[in-house]
């Protein structure tokens, strides 16, 4: 992550929405260094610096898909949200996003939102990848239905790596006593980071 | 009766069949009895009993009735025995009575035999008789020249003749003049050669009514080997011929019944699995005639390369007796295979039927590809509507998201430029239901297609248009066939189109095509790839735009049967050409 001057992390809101994107841009900016865009080509103009990607999936030219595909590929350091009126489906978590949510989104949703991700920023892989699957499963949870989710081995494997992961940190947290968490998490961050 | 008869082979003592008995009852005073037994000793074939006494004899008769004859002595019959013989005739008519003094020894046993087998054969020709009258099929004797000599009451009875009428005349009484001379020539022919001739044929019933019979004529031939006489024997089989044809009709009728059925029919042996009837929708649906499948094994039916898995699936609905079948075990389709090779997806109802004492396995083979086609045009219809609810959702959450955020912010702030923004977008979000409600209309109006002057249509549509700058240049006035209020619509959303891309100030020419029209503006144009996806639901690239406008404008064109390609206009703008369009001059 690029690490800014000012302790405030920056927000880039991507959206065709203009009326969304000041709205959005209003909710934030108390807290977060806010920069705007209503396309894609503005967003790659401002993603330098930018700690948290909010980014809109249906939008003319090039869409929040392909740019999110473009940082990947970039392997630009920043936490990405995907903010769209669009529901998921299963094949959509193949996506390299760090949370999904589905607009309309209310003002403390959106901080919420962005504190969650700007937490992640602050974690090792493993606790990433960890945090990032559990967003996807409980993203279709909440999209899906039951019926679909049971049938589809693209949930079911998601659900094992996940239960993986989980006991992998487990084992880790539990080499430390005495609830010593802050340390464990430290050893983690630093560990995964190395 | 000759001595060849057959009715009674009796051996006197020249015979030498001596396996036949008489009981002979000899009637005689008791001077005469040695000399009647003396007189038959020699002949062990007949067994000899005697009596002296007229009245005991006809006891012994009523007592014994296998005697088979009675030798009187003409003492016996002085006195009372004089009513003797009579009394013994009205008795016993078939019983001979022979004279003890008629001749010597070996002469009166001749006589006894020959007497036995008299009244025998009289009594059998009686039973004949009696047999020929009472028959239930019509008898006819007559001569060598066909002149009828006799015939029964069943005669009468079948042709209307009574023997009267017919004897003396000849058979030709009865033509019903159905049958050709050749006919009756092969007839005569037959039965002059002494050979016996069956057959059927129409006679005439006195009343005139034709009627069928079964006739057997055979030659009577004398000792010679002459044809002298001929017996006819007919019977009546109008019935049988009636009702040969009400099966015929009803089995005409069931196969008719059957031929016509729309779905094919295919009744082969459970046991062997050979076909043994078709109807004609079974060769339709197999490509193959129907007289082709018959004979053919069931498995012509299906591809071949499925060939053990039909197998085994008809041996086991052979085992369930009856069932609708529906795919193979694995759940594939069902097939039928034509003779090209092609295949159509069947349902089977298969029933296991028992026809004279055989198994036989019937099945109703119904093509459901028309079904299958419609299931996944049903399918993809679904998939259209999710992904359009789809989208209206997504459409709808954007301003909504705008028209809470905007409140909360007012709400916040005290700013009332916030309710404004708000406000904008609640009503972007009235024009996008609006616009889904006019596009979900599109596909359910029925089109009536009538002339209607492009000019006019674009002008009035031009009217409703929001774009004071704007200017609309219509260079055609040609009549075109299509729905007026779809077309109308149509122009009301292409020219709105153009305002919301190119801005009011716009500038519209519409015109005509060899076969349709165009709409060209003078805006920005829509870059190559992104022609192909304007058209869908909900795809717009314009703040203010709802993304519908076009999706009503391609099922317009749709509907009509139209279509449409988007290009660029002489200005670099968008251009619209509608083409398949029916013209008018």
């Amino acid at each position: 992550m690029d690490s800014d001057d000012s302790e405030q992390s920056t927000v880039l809101i991507v959206d065709d929405e203009p009326a969304l994107v000041t709205t959005f841009a209003a909710w934030l900016e108390s807290e977060y260094d806010v920069r705007q865009a209503t396309c894609a080509e503005e967003a790659r103009e401002k993603l330098s610096g930018a700690d948290i990607v909010l980014l809109d999936r249906k939008m003319p030219d090039t869409t929040g898909d392909e740019l999110l595909e473009e940082i990947q590929a970039r392997d630009v350091d920043v936490e990405v949200g995907m903010l769209t009126a669009v529901e998921p489906d299963i094949d959509d978590m193949d996506m390299s996003f760090d949370a999904y949510e589905v607009k309309p989104i209310g003002s403390e949703e959106l901080l919420s939102l962005v504190q969650s991700l700007e937490q992640r920023a602050t974690y090792g892989d493993q606790l990433r990848e960890l945090y990032t699957l559990a967003v996807k499963r409980a993203t279709l949870i909440d999209t899906q239905g039951e019926a679909e989710l049971a049938e589809s081995p693209k949930f079911a494997s998601l659900t094992r790596r996940l239960t993986e992961l989980r006991e992998r940190t487990d084992e880790s947290l539990r080499e430390f006593t005495g609830g010593k968490y802050d340390a464990a998490f430290r050893m983690l961050r630093e560990s995964d980071n190395d | 009766m000759t001595e060849s008869a057959p009715y009674l082979e009796v051996g006197g003592p020249t015979s030498d069949d001596s396996s036949i008995d008489l009981n002979v009852l000899v009637v005689t005073t008791d001077q005469g009895r040695g000399d009647a037994t003396a007189a038959l000793r020699d002949h062990p074939e007949l067994r000899i009993e005697s009596t002296a006494s007229p009245n005991e004899a006809l006891d012994r008769l009523e007592e014994e009735p296998d005697i088979d004859c009675v030798v009187v002595s003409a003492t016996a019959l002085t006195g009372d025995g004089h009513s003797f013989p009579s009394a013994v005739r009205e008795s016993h008519p078939g019983t001979p009575i022979v004279l003890a003094e008629w001749g010597k020894s070996g002469l009166l046993a001749d006589q006894i035999c020959r007497e036995v087998r008299r009244c025998r054969g009289m009594s059998d020709l009686v039973g004949f008789r009696e047999a020929v009258e009472h028959a239930g099929h019509a008898i006819m004797l007559t001569g060598r020249d066909g002149t009828i000599e006799y015939v029964n009451p069943a005669f009468e009875e079948i042709t209307g003749y009574d023997e009267e009428e017919a004897v003396g005349k000849r058979p030709s009484l009865l033509k019903s003049g159905v049958h050709d001379a050749e006919f009756y020539v092969d007839l005569w022919q037959t039965i002059l050669d002494g050979e016996v001739w069956e057959g059927q044929l129409q006679n005439r019933h006195k009343s005139g009514e034709v009627y069928p019979i079964e006739q057997t004529i055979a030659p009577i031939e004398d000792e010679a080997g002459n044809v002298v006489r001929f017996v006819a024997i007919n019977r009546d089989i109008s019935e049988r011929v009636e009702r040969e044809r009400q099966l015929e009709r009803s089995q005409k009728k069931y196969r008719s019944l059957i031929d016509a059925a729309p779905d094919a029919i295919v009744v082969a042996d459970a046991e062997t699995g050979e076909i043994v009837e078709v109807n004609r929708a079974a060769a339709e649906l197999t490509g193959r005639s129907q007289s082709e499948l018959v004979g053919s094994c069931q498995s012509i039916l299906h591809p071949d390369d499925e060939y053990e898995r039909y197998r085994q699936l008809f041996a086991d609905h052979v085992e369930s007796e009856s069932a609708v079948i529906r795919e193979l075990p694995d759940g594939t389709e069902i097939e039928v295979v034509n003779a090209d090779g092609e295949t159509t997806p069947v349902e089977i109802n298969a029933q296991l039927i028992e026809v004279d004492g055989k198994q036989l396995f019937q099945g109703i083979f119904r093509d459901i590809y028309q079904r299958k086609v419609h299931e996944r045009e049903l399918r993809r219809q679904n998939r259209t509507l999710e992904s359009f609810a789809h989208t209206v959702a997504h459409d709808l959450r954007n301003p909504l998201n705008v028209v809470q955020g905007k409140i909360e912010l007012a709400r916040n702030t005290g700013e009332g430029k916030f309710l404004e923004d708000a406000e904008q977008a609640a009503n972007r979000m009235e024009r996008l239901v609006e616009e889904v409600l006019e596009l979900a209309k599109q596909g359910r109006t029925v089109l009536e297609s009538e002339p209607v002057s492009l000019e006019t249509c674009a002008e009035t549509a031009w009217e409703v248009v929001d774009a004071p700058g704007g200017v609309l240049l219509v260079e055609s006035d040609i009549q075109l066939m299509a729905d007026e209020t779809r077309l109308y619509e149509l122009f009301e959303n292409l020219l709105s189109n153009a305002v919301e891309h190119g801005g009011t100030g716009v500038s519209i020419r519409v015109g005509a095509l060899d076969d349709g029209f165009y709409v060209a503006d003078d805006g920005p144009g829509i870059p190559t790839d992104r022609r192909d996806r304007i058209f869908e639901s909900g795809y717009t690239t314009s703040a203010d735009g709802t993304g519908f406008g076009l999706a009503i404008v391609k099922q317009i064109i749709d509907a009509h049967d139209w279509e449409v390609a988007v290009t660029e206009s002489t200005t670099g703008g968008a251009r619209f050409e509608v083409t398949g369009v029916e013209l008018r001059d």
